[in-house]
This record gives C-alpha cells, structure tokens and sequence, in this order.
C-alpha cells in the first residue's frame, strides 16, 4: 500500500545542498527516476457541458510539476485552477489531455496523492484524533500502528492537546491544520492544497502559511498549492504558474528563487516585491 | 475543570435550573385551576366535563382499568414504533443507494402518501379482524412514511464537502453510506423516529377506536357510549401523558446520541 509509517523521515539529507545548487527550472531533488518529473500535465483542457451551453475552464495546459517542489497555481476566482487541481487529484475527469503522476495516466483519485481543501469539513462525529485516522480508516490499514504517527503529526502542528475534542470545538486554523495531518498520515508522495487559507482571518493565516513552509522543509512532498493570493504564493512557493481568466491557458510560469527558510520579513523585501509585481503585470492588475 | 462544579453551585445557574422546573409546574397548576374555575364559573354538567378533581378521583377509581390498557396502548404503540422505525430505514437505505429502487418503487411509496390511511380503518379491520394486528398496520400505514423522507433525506444532504473528501481517499461506496452519511444522517433520522412515536400514538388510538378489543381507544368509546365522561377524559389524558412520556424519553436519548451537536 505503500503508506509505511515513516514520519519525520524526509528525502535523504545529502541531497538538499545538491537541490540548493540547482536552478534549472525542471531539474530538482532527485528520488527515483532522476529525469522524470513527478506529475505531467500534457494538453490538458476541461470543459463543462451544459443543456444548450458549454463553459470552456481550461484549455490545453502542459507543464510539468518536478518531485519535491512547491509550485503554486495562481489566478483570478473562477478561473479553473481549483478544477484543474480537482483533475490532478483524479476526482474531475479532463474533457481532453493527460495528467501522468510517476508516469502513470490519473484516472482516478490515489492513495498516492492527498487533498488539503478551503473547507476542512471535518466529521463532527470524530474527535480530532477520530478525523486525522479517517484515511486509515479507509484504506484499511493499520490503526494501532497509525496512532502514534497521528499524534506525532498533531504534535507538529501543536494540535496534541486537542487529540480528543470535536471539531465544533475548534478554531477556523485548528481545523485547517487537522485536515493537513490527515492529509499527510498516509504519507502521501503529492500533496494539492486548494486555498486552504482562504476561509482564514489574515493573523492565522501567516501563521500557517509559516507552519506549511516548516512541514514541507521537513518532508519535502512535491506540493501544488492552489491560491489567488499573489504574496502568498511567492512566500511558499518555488515556482508560481499564473492561470489567465476563463478558459485558463498559463498566463506566467516563474520561478521563485528565494533563499529558505523564509521569514515573514522577507516580505518586505525589495527582491520579493519584484516577484509580486511581475505576478501582478502578468495578471494585468494595476496597482494605481 | 473547575468551572462546571463552581457554576452549578452558582445563585445565576440554580436559579435557571429552578426556573427550568418551577415554570412547566406553575403551567400545570395554572390549566388545572382555570379548567376547575371555568366548569364551576359557567356550571358546566359534568356530563360534558367533570372537574380536574372528578377526573382525578375516576383515576384513583378506575386505577386497575386504566392500567391495564394504558399497558396494552403503550406495548402496542412501541411495537409499531420499533416496526416503522425498522422497515423505513431499511426502504430509505434501499432508496438512497439503489437509482433502481428510486425509480421503481417510491414513487408507489410516495402516492400511498395521498391515500388518508385512517380512512382505511375498515377495510383493514374487514381484512384482519378485531385486534392487534389492524391496529399496528393502521399505525404502521401511517408512522412508516415520515421515517423514510427523514432517513432519506439524512443520508441524501450529506454535505459536498465531506462527501467530496470522502471520494478524494478513493472510499467505496460502502464505505461513503456506513462512515460518512449515514453517521451525518443521524439527527435526521432521530427527527424521523420522534415523528413516527408521534404519530403511532394516534395510529394505535385511533386503531382502538374501530378494533376495540383493547387500549385506552377503547376505554374512551366504550365510557363515552355510556356518558362516563370523567373516564373519558381520564383516558385522554393518559394518552397524552403516554404521548409526552415517549417524545420525552427520545429527546433525551437523541442528546446521548448526537453529542457532537452542542446546540439547546
């Protein structure tokens, strides 16, 4: 199943400096199969059929998502990047086109990938603990041996002493970070993340956007992280892909060359700031 | 945790919670006087209704009677409650997961809804005889219904979200209905079992009043025909009494179960 319990064993710590030195935009930390990029999305287009009508979301998108990186999708509300990651993750089939993960056609969700969603839609019924074994649960695997990996994961995200409340008990951000332990308990290889801290206030929301940064460094799961917020974005990501307004055809693809771990701080940076700037022009958003 | 502890020992919170029995009370009191000023201040014959007194002494009278068939009401109304309860869930189960069964055979279910059951009343007791048996087909015609639609509805408003989460994991179907809409579905079926206890009570009544070899049914048409009309009003009382007792006793049970829900 492919799931072992290997928490806190990210990739191989020698392979970081080699990552540090590569800035090839395709090229990065290598695991397996060294010239293959994790996901390929080749001539990827969704339409949706309607009675006498068709909405044309996505039109022949190709790009490729290298293992171990943080990409983010950005662009303007509605424009099909959440459909397009809801094709990723195997649960919208694409109208024409092919997303291949390790060189397989998606055709349908895996247990490989994991989803973070805007709304956690945690299950009232299950204490905090109860929701994160859920995909446990549902794979049919190991509880006991999964227990401790939950904890551990709740530990991380300084959830341990609510292990036992229901969700109605949580904040906005305790909810949001359960859904992303329950997405990292069956240890996925790729991790979507579809604006999960759009629904949060702007406080928590950096905090997490910290929290995510540290749990990737530490397992550095290749993650697509979908969101319409510019600073965000270029604060997470290493590389950000700009969708343009309906039918979505890649408006920017730009890498984010800042050094890590990154601050809040480096917001204020002039170099970051060029970054946004250049997101913002392609976009076509003025900022007078 | 403290607080708790320190709160029910508070003058605020005793006062809620005397509030909370001291004004049911004070209603009780409040109907039974007016209804004893009312029948002496218009001297009303106690051939249309007796005093809250006189209703009382009929009781203490006829404690044996009433007794007896409160039993057999009450027996009878738990068992067609525990036979809509079971049957409805299961047809709602059917319906909810099988398109064929949606398409096929609730539509039936649904217009047997237009069809007032009680008017069946006779035909049944032509069919069955004098006894328990029309009695829980007439209560279970009527309390099988509103068990389906609240079960139904239950397990088919599963929210999007958890159902979308649920189908991220790969879930079988199997696993979608057990893990996440039947346990979401459970304060709708809850809803749906106070219903069905409601209106068994009047399905067993009214069952009694056309089958009338047992119950309170009974005891009212037999006492009325012979212008008992304390007894009468005696019954009725039970059966309203029996009727609180039994929504009572599921709403606490509905708090047990649905403990995720913090709301009242």
């Amino acid at each position: 199943m492919g799931q072992g319990a290997r928490l806190g064993q990210a990739l191989p710590l020698g392979l970081n400096p080699i990552r540090e030195k590569l800035t090839d935009a395709v090229e990065g930390p290598r695991r397996q199969s060294p010239n293959d990029p994790h996901v390929v999305i080749a001539d990827l287009s969704k339409t949706y059929e309607l009675k006498d009508d068709s909405i044309e979301s996505i039109r022949r998108v190709s790009f490729e998502v290298e293992r171990g990186g943080f990409l983010s999708i950005l662009g303007p509300s509605g424009c099909g990047k959440s459909t397009f990651l809801m094709i990723l993750a195997g649960i919208i089939p694409a109208s024409s086109g092919v997303v291949k993960i390790d060189s397989t056609p998606v055709i349908g969700p895996r247990r490989e990938t994991s989803l973070v969603f805007q709304v956690p839609a945690l299950f009232p019924w299950r204490s905090v603990l109860g929701n994160v074994l859920f995909p446990i649960e549902i794979f049919k695997g190991d509880l006991k041996r999964h227990h401790d990996k939950a904890l551990a994961l709740l530990d991380m995200t300084v959830l341990a002493d609510f292990k036992d409340r229901l969700p109605e008990q949580l904040s906005g951000g305790m909810a949001q970070r359960v859904s992303l332990c329950r997405a990292l308990i069956t240890d996925p290889e790729l991790l979507l993340m579809d604006e999960p801290f759009s629904a949060l206030d702007a406080l928590t929301r950096d905090e997490m956007t910290l929290e995510l940064q540290h749990i990737w460094e530490k397992f550095r799961k290749t993650v697509v992280f979908v969101t319409h917020s510019i600073r965000e974005a270029v604060f997470l990501s290493d590389r950000v892909i700009v969708f343009s307004p309906r039918p979505a055809v890649i408006g920017c693809d730009l890498r984010i060359d800042l050094p890590r771990p990154r601050k809040l701080e480096i917001q204020e940076t002039a170099e970051f700031n060029r970054y946004c700037a250049e997101i913002r022009a392609s976009i076509g958003v003025r900022s007078g | 945790m403290k607080p708790p502890t320190m709160s029910s020992h508070s003058p605020v919170t005793a006062y809620r919670h005397s509030r909370g029995v001291l004004i049911p009370c004070g209603v009780f009191l409040a109907i039974g006087v007016g209804w004893s000023l009312a029948v002496s201040a218009f001297k009303v014959p106690p051939l249309l209704l007796p005093g809250p007194m006189a209703v009382f002494r009929t009781i203490v009278e006829e404690r044996e009677l009433l007794f007896q068939a409160a039993a057999s009401t009450l027996s009878e109304i738990l068992l067609a409650i525990a036979i809509a309860v079971v049957t409805g869930f299961a047809t709602a189960i059917l319906v909810g997961i099988s398109p064929l069964v949606r398409r096929t055979i609730f539509p039936y279910i649904l217009a047997t809804q237009v069809v007032p059951k009680v008017a069946l009343a006779p035909i049944l007791i032509a069919w069955f005889g004098i006894g328990m048996e029309s009695r829980l087909i007439l209560a279970f015609l009527i309390s099988y219904f509103p068990m389906v639609i609240n079960t139904l509805a239950g397990i088919l408003g599963t929210s999007d979200a958890m159902l979308r989460y649920a189908q991220s994991l790969a879930a079988s179907e199997w696993q979608i209905l057990v893990k996440v809409r039947l346990p979401a579905a459970i304060p709708a079926i809850l809803s749906g079992v106070k219903i069905t206890a409601g209106v068994a009570v009047i399905g067993i009544v009214v069952g009694e009043f056309v089958a009338t070899d047992s119950g309170l049914g009974k005891v009212i048409i037999d006492s009325s025909a012979s212008m008992d009309t304390a007894l009468t009003v005696a019954a009725t009382l039970l059966i309203g009494t029996l009727g609180l007792a039994l929504l009572g006793a599921l709403e606490l049970a509905e708090r047990r179960i649905v403990y995720w829900q913090s709301g009242s």
